[in-house]
């Protein structure tokens, strides 16, 4: 099977697979999932998806079954889901040194925490509710949130959060105690217009998706400014709203350029490197699983599967992003999926025959 | 500072040619004044577009809809959130007029695409706007353009566009229709009934010229070999076309009119506002903003207070711009096309070609339940930043205290200014009394008072004249 690779500057990233299909599950066990807004990974490798839902209650269920939280491995071996009825508006999730997963709601401003080990069969729910701590308080005085996003555990296990809301950065401990925060409205160095995902490098630098403001923002962790790129020029390195931001063993940085609908890629001084569009062109372990259950109502696709494919491989909406031990690149996608590419630096390109 | 009638006025025009204003907004724009107010509305590009990222963002089942419910949150957040309100309130017009369902569609992404089409082309050419409908795949499928054929004609759209679209009844032959359908034979969209992962494929508007009936052709007194867009031109420029397009501005923007299909055998309430509207129209090439902006400024628009029963697109719009609910981000926007529907509009999906019922016919004692609990349920939460600068200015009226008839008057002129009749207003008043006289000035009292308020404009929410527009 021939390889898709994206090579330039002598970094090469393979397209893997795609995990997910935006549908509804059969026995918790098909891996969709619903608008899926971002990922985090735990210390077992294991990965949690944010699903966002369809933003009503769905008749019959009492809540909106696609907001949720799903846990699988890489290889879209869908272990199920939890958090059902739990969010109104679930945007972040990061997992902490322990294991225990965190996500944040922006609605109600609170972050949840939950057990990685509570699986919930399809559209059931526990009504004494399945998280094991929640806490955040609405308002803009310091360690009061509005909106929190973004959600990222830094080298000391405490949480960093993005407070979009307030236009600030927040630092917590896990049981929410207030440490610290940076920022405030505006566009000038250290300012935020609605800030969403955020992230680490291996010198505990933090990097923040300045939605509003279209660039990436990069501090110390102790919210020191360094430097930004992304909003310069329109040389094809500008961003339209990113709204993530992840680094490799490398130190190269990742963006999720959300309007633009790319992965943007960074050396880590700031200059582009090249983007990724997205290109899954064949369905996923659970697409197939749910074409060959309901071959009746997809018949139309059996005959022009390829063209189909070619029409929906990019992004859209990219989110949520996130790199793995073995600096795979891990995207969230709108269109209920999860896009996999693998960076390899002894890649050669073939010599044509 | 403007006086109530310029208030009124302007208050008039921002529930006609939009969805209704906060009362600050309405003072301002009235110290504008009300012929600047015009152009403003008709120079929907002088105003920044909706920020649609913001939707997406936080709820991005709007930005890769995958069911009629999630456009139907993107058009209502549109309506409620626009700085452009004629252009949106042009894009329902034309909804109403040009009814396009996607019960028999099928395909929401396309029925979004005509609806942007409205957006795009609602405030210029009549004639651009008619070629670009007769084009498009949902419009086509609708009106089962896909299956007129050079051997087979199907007349449905031939009809529609002579029917409803255009003339009306008794302007056009049975031949005309069939010569109107020989013309737009050919004319259909491709790819048919193909789905993809998540979604149907996208359509486009496929000519296909061994279809097409390239023969002579006899149209409105017209020969020729015309195609579709030949009978558009003919079609658009028929007085008739101008006197029936005018009706339905008139019917949609000033007073309730009949139904449609009645058309043919009641003569327009107001001949003259008709003819007015049909030599605009004409003079002015077939635009709409000249059409409109004759509309607008007219007295017999001007005089025509509370004379429209309030659609429950414009119900639903209004009472959240009133009180400033859902002012941003809201998981609720998911909910608001339900909402809408029990009121008996379901934006995407009219009842039929010939759309929506208006006038009376929006009121059943299911829909003014709905109607009522909607607007109570908001104008009476006094957290509402709407509300609560109601409540802030009718505090700064008559000194520190007024009494029940003051207050009621106060509440109805932060409400429209309204006009109620002499038995409503002694319905208030009864309820009103009971607590005698309001006064603010402690705390306590401006708390029991602010209740008081809420209270009233919920009652009020639920009179026979705030159903009217």
């Amino acid at each position: 099977m021939s390889m898709i690779t994206t090579s330039v500057a002598g970094r090469t990233w393979h397209f893997s697979h795609a995990l997910g299909r935006n549908t509804a599950e059969h026995n918790g066990q098909t891996g969709g999932y619903g608008y899926p807004v971002d990922v985090a990974i735990a210390p077992d490798g294991f990965l949690f998806v944010l699903s966002k839902g369809w933003g009503k209650e769905v008749e019959g269920y009492h809540t909106d079954i696609y907001r949720r939280i799903g846990k699988t491995t890489i290889s879209e071996n869908h272990v199920g889901d939890f958090a059902r009825r739990e969010f109104t508006s679930p945007a972040g999730i990061a997992v902490s040194r322990d294991g225990n997963v965190y996500a944040t709601d922006e609605h109600e401003n609170e972050v949840l925490v939950f057990s990685p080990d509570r699986i919930q069969p399809f559209a059931q729910f526990d009504p004494s509710g399945e998280t094991i701590n929640r806490w955040g308080k609405t308002g803009s005085a310091l360690g009061y949130l509005d909106a929190p996003s973004g959600i990222k555990f830094d080298s000391k296990d405490n949480l960093i959060i993005s407070d979009s809301g307030n236009d600030r950065i927040q630092k917590f401990t896990k049981n929410g105690e207030y440490i610290d925060s940076w920022g405030g409205h505006g566009t000038s160095k250290g300012e935020f217009n609605r800030p969403w995902g955020i992230g680490t490098d291996r010198d505990n630098n933090v990097y923040v998706a300045d939605w509003g403001n279209n660039r990436i923002q990069k501090f110390t962790e102790d919210g020191e400014y360094l430097m930004s790129f992304g909003a310069s020029v329109d040389d094809g390195s500008n961003l339209d709203h990113p709204a993530a931001v992840a680094v490799d063993s490398d130190g190269d940085v990742y963006v999720s350029d959300w309007g633009n609908r790319r992965i943007q890629i960074y050396e880590p001084g700031g200059d582009v490197i090249t983007a990724l569009y997205g290109d899954v062109i064949k369905l996923s372990k659970a697409g197939e699983y749910l074409l060959g259950r309901n071959g009746g109502l997809y018949r139309g696709l059996f005959d022009t599967m390829d063209d189909a494919m070619t029409r929906v491989k990019k992004f859209d909406r990219p989110g949520g992003l996130i790199i793995d031990a073995n600096n795979r690149l891990i995207v969230t996608d709108i269109c209920g999926r999860l896009q996999v590419y693998i960076k390899d630096n002894d890649w050669i390109d073939p010599i044509p025959q | 500072m403007p006086s109530k009638d310029d208030i009124s006025l302007i208050a008039h025009l921002m529930r006609r040619a939009g969805f209704g204003q906060r009362r600050d907004e309405i003072e301002r724009l009235a110290s504008d004044g009300y012929e600047n107010t015009v152009e403003r509305l008709l120079d929907p590009e002088s105003q920044p577009d909706v920020d649609m990222y913001m939707m997406g963002r936080y709820h991005p089942w709007t930005d890769h809809p995958s069911s009629i419910d999630h456009h139907q949150s993107r058009w209502i957040y549109r309506m409620v959130m626009g700085k452009r309100p004629l252009e949106e309130k042009i894009v329902l017009f034309w909804h109403h007029v040009f009814a396009t369902g996607n019960a028999k569609v099928e395909n929401i992404d396309e029925m979004a695409t005509e609806i942007d089409l409205f957006r795009d082309h609602g405030m210029g050419n009549f004639q651009t706007l008619l070629e670009r409908l007769a084009k498009n795949p949902a419009m086509i499928r609708w009106l089962d353009n896909n299956e007129n054929h050079k051997r087979a004609n199907n007349e449905n759209w031939g009809r529609e566009l002579l029917e409803l679209f255009s003339l009306g009844v008794g302007y056009y032959t049975e031949d005309d229709v069939k010569q109107a359908a020989r013309a737009f034979t050919g004319w259909t969209y491709t790819p048919r009934k193909v789905v993809m992962p998540w979604k149907k494929y996208p359509w486009s508007f496929d000519y296909q010229p061994y279809d097409h009936d390239s023969g002579e052709k006899s149209f409105l007194g017209h020969e020729g070999r015309f195609n579709g867009d030949d009978v558009v031109e003919v079609v658009a420029r028929q007085p008739a076309t101008a006197r029936f397009i005018s009706r339905h501005l008139y019917n949609f923007f000033v007073a309730d009119e009949p139904q449609v299909p009645a058309w043919p055998f009641e003569p327009p309430q107001d001949r003259t506002a008709i003819d007015t509207l049909s030599e605009a129209f004409v003079r002015g090439g077939y635009e709409m903003k000249p059409v409109l902006r004759t509309l607008f400024n007219s007295d017999f628009f001007k005089n025509a207070l509370y004379k429209r029963v309030k659609s429950p697109a414009e119900v639903v719009a209004s009472a959240l711009i009133l009180t400033g609910d859902m002012n941003g981000p809201d998981p609720r926007w998911g909910d608001l096309p339900s909402v809408q529907s029990l009121m008996g509009q379901i934006i995407y999906d009219p009842p039929s070609v010939e759309g929506w019922h208006t006038g009376k016919e929006w009121i059943n004692s299911g829909a003014m339940m709905n109607r009522v609990n909607f607007v109570a349920d908001r104008v009476s939460d006094t957290d509402l930043p709407g509300v609560k600068a109601i409540i802030q200015k009718i505090s700064e009226m008559n000194g520190s205290s007024m009494n029940p008839e003051q207050l009621v008057q106060h509440c109805l002129d932060q409400m429209g200014p309204m006009e109620i009749s002499d038995e409503t207003r002694q319905e208030l008043l009864k309820q009103v009394e009971i607590d005698g006289i309001a006064s603010w000035s402690t705390e306590k009292e401006y708390k029991a008072s602010s209740k008081r308020v809420a209270d009233l404009l919920a009652l009020i929410a639920g009179t026979r004249e705030y159903q009217f527009a």
